[in-house]
Parts: C-alpha cells; sequence; structure tokens
C-alpha cells in the first residue's frame, strides 16, 4: 500500500482526493446523430470499395454468371473441350460472388433500418461477412480457378500463354492489395462498428 | 448450433464490456485527461481505449487484478496516442461519439485546483506521467509495477521525486496564481 506517513503525504492526499473530483460532476453520453454521420462517411466508402450485398452487386454478378454460362452451354454444344474449363471457372466465380452478395443481401433484410442499434449490427454483419468472404472462401478459390484457367489453355496459342501470365499477375497483385485492404479498411471499420454498438448499448 | 454458441457468448462478452466500461469510465476519462491536451483527442482517446479494451477481452485470464489489466491497456494506448498525436498532422475529420457534460464543482478555488492538478500532471514526462496517474488513482506500489513494468523500488524512488516535483510545481502555480 501507499505510504502515508512520508513528508508531504497530506498535501499527496489532497491531490489524491482532488484527482478523484476531476470526473465526479461530468457525465457523458453519446452525440448519436455525429456518431451516425461519421459511420456513414465510413459506410459509404465500404460500399464503394466493396458493394457488400448491394443490388449493383447483385446484378453485375448475375450479368457475369448469366454471360458465362451461356458461353458454357456454347462450348459444350460446339464440343470444345479446352474452352469449357476456362468458362467453368468463369462461371463458378460468378456464382460464388452472386450467392455471397445475394445471402448478405437476404440477411440485410432482416434488420430494422430504421433504428441506430440495428442499423449498425447490418453493417457490422456486411463488414464481418466481407472479411470472411476474403479471408477464407477467396484464397480457396484462387487456386482452383488458376488451376483450371491453365489447365484449359495449356493447348491454345502463344498468345493465350502471355495473356494467362498476365492475368495470374494481375490476380497475385490484387490478393496482395486485398490484404492490405482487409486490414487497413475492413478491420478498423469493424472494430469502430462494435465500439460504437457497444457504446449505444452501454447508454 | 456453432453460432448460436457464439452469439451467446458474444452477448456476454458484450455484457461483461459495458459493466467494465461502465465501472471504470471515469477512471479512464482521467487517464485521457493527462495525456491529451484538446477535448477532441480526449474523446479520440476514450474511444480509442475502449476499442482496445473490446479487443483485448477475450484474453483477460484474470491472472491479475481487473483494474491492473485495464490500466495496463489503457496506458499503452494512451502512450501510443501521444506519441501519434506529436507526429500526426492535424485532421478536420474527427470522432466525436462522446458528449462530455461537465458541471464544474460549485467551488471555484477546488476548480482552479484542479485544472491546477492537470497542467501541473500534463507537464511530467510520459512516464513518470504514467506512474503518478497511477499513484493519484490511488494504486499500490505493486500494482504500478506491475502496470509500468518498473521495480516495485523503482517505482517508490520514482513516486518521491515525482511528488516532491508536483507539490513544487502546484506550490509555484498557487503562488503565481497569488
Amino acid at each position: 500500500m501507499q505510504n502515508s506517513d512520508a513528508p508531504g503525504s497530506k498535501e499527496i492526499q489532497d491531490l489524491q482526493q482532488l484527482w478523484q473530483e476531476s470526473t465526479t460532476n461530468e457525465s457523458f453520453t453519446i452525440k448519436e446523430r455525429a456518431m451516425m454521420t461519421h459511420i456513414n462517411k465510413e459506410i459509404s466508402n465500404f460500399n464503394l470499395l466493396f458493394g457488400t450485398g448491394q443490388w449493383g452487386q447483385i446484378i453485375l454478378d448475375s450479368s457475369l454468371f448469366c454471360i458465362f454460362t451461356l458461353e458454357l452451354l456454347e462450348a459444350i454444344w460446339h464440343n470444345k473441350p479446352d474452352k469449357i474449363a476456362f468458362r467453368l471457372a468463369f462461371m463458378l466465380t460468378a456464382l460464388s460472388f452472386l450467392v455471397f452478395h445475394g445471402t448478405v443481401k437476404f440477411k440485410m433484410r432482416t434488420f430494422n433500418h430504421n433504428t441506430s442499434r440495428e442499423y449498425l449490427q447490418m453493417q457490422l454483419m456486411r463488414v464481418k461477412q466481407e472479411i470472411n468472404f476474403r479471408e477464407k472462401t477467396t484464397p480457396l478459390l484462387s487456386p482452383v480457378i488458376f488451376g483450371l484457367l491453365i489447365l484449359g489453355f495449356w493447348n491454345d496459342l502463344p498468345l493465350w500463354s502471355i495473356i494467362l501470365l498476365v492475368i495470374l499477375f494481375i490476380s497475385l497483385q490484387i490478393a496482395n492489395f486485398s490484404k492490405k485492404l482487409i486490414s487497413k479498411e475492413l478491420y478498423p471499420l469493424r472494430d469502430k462498428l462494435q465500439s460504437a454498438l457497444q457504446q449505444l448499448n452501454e447508454h | 448450433m456453432t453460432q448460436t454458441t457464439d452469439t451467446k457468448s458474444t452477448t456476454g462478452r458484450e455484457t461483461e464490456f459495458v459493466q467494465l466500461l461502465n465501472d471504470n469510465k471515469a477512471r479512464i476519462m482521467r487517464l485521457c485527461k493527462a495525456y491529451t491536451a484538446s477535448r477532441e483527442d480526449r474523446e479520440d482517446l476514450f474511444q480509442e481505449i475502449a476499442v482496445q479494451l473490446w479487443k483485448a477481452l477475450p484474453t483477460y485470464r484474470g491472472e491479475a487484478q481487473i483494474s491492473t489489466w485495464l490500466y495496463r491497456i489503457a496506458l499503452n494506448v494512451a502512450l501510443r496516442f501521444s506519441y501519434d498525436t506529436k507526429r500526426r498532422k492535424p485532421t478536420s475529420e474527427r470522432i466525436s461519439w462522446i458528449e462530455e457534460t461537465t458541471s464544474h464543482p460549485e467551488d471555484d478555488h477546488t476548480r482552479e485546483r484542479i485544472e491546477q492538478l492537470q497542467r501541473c500532471i500534463a507537464a511530467l514526462p510520459e512516464v513518470d506521467r504514467s506512474v503518478m496517474v497511477l499513484y493519484l488513482e490511488e494504486c499500490s506500489y505493486k500494482e504500478i509495477s506491475e502496470i509500468t513494468g518498473l521495480t516495485e523500488t523503482n517505482v517508490g524512488v520514482k513516486i518521491s521525486r515525482i511528488k516532491d516535483k508536483l507539490l513544487g510545481c502546484m506550490r509555484k502555480d498557487e503562488g503565481g496564481a497569488v
């Protein structure tokens, strides 16, 4: 324990009391509107970068899925095995994105957007889903896609080999970029949303 | 099934966190005051400490007292925040989620002395400030030693030296004020 017999201890005890008093008459309330304004700015940025569960993303993925399905059917119809693997890979990619964004959109409908708490919970769910998708699904999907791409183009012209290498290179760059996106964009946003929710729960 | 368990544990963690924050709000705010110059910074720091406590809560194993664990995290965040604040460029956008409603003590003299004490603490070097803040929070030497990583003897020596410095500063300020 602290020594109360030391010289100046009375003065120090007074200071301790004074120090404790410095927050006695203060209370803290959440500035809900300010918090929501800040969160909304971050969410706009998140929507711009990821668009998780948004109609625009669903329409884009649906269109891609339809295009690659038709392409795949065309390859099967004309019996072009070298094209099938490539188109199947892209169709599966589009499908996985479509399922992901569709599921998130469906889950978003269960939240009541009119209350701050549920709005924050919904945004937190979107961010967590995006993190899961990027951390778990994408690393599994990428090698499969690349494997199929290589198989599909194995017998093609050298020009395609060059294109494939370019695609591979760009994909790796994107993967690298997306890792930074997770740590720089998604984790901080998730923490902010969790913290904001905690503060709302607290008050 | 797993999701249900996860939801339950998250809800339990939330309750625990809210309780922790409620119990220690004033302590954290006093510490924030010691490491920040403006209200905006204080709010940011409070926010940052709350985030870090939330993140660290699952790692608390009950080996140390909850207050020791809390001070350790809060002080680390405050020191890093203080370092970053000195280096970062001023930004127009600030997180301002907590509204601080202050009703000053009735007694003007007490208010002046609190401000004076805060000024004197802010003038201390960062490590001394950490030790003194913990001392004013009535932590024992052992707790201060556990939080700061200094030996108990070193804490004792430091406190004795910082006390003199702080009292000197308070007297000087009082003299100046008169």
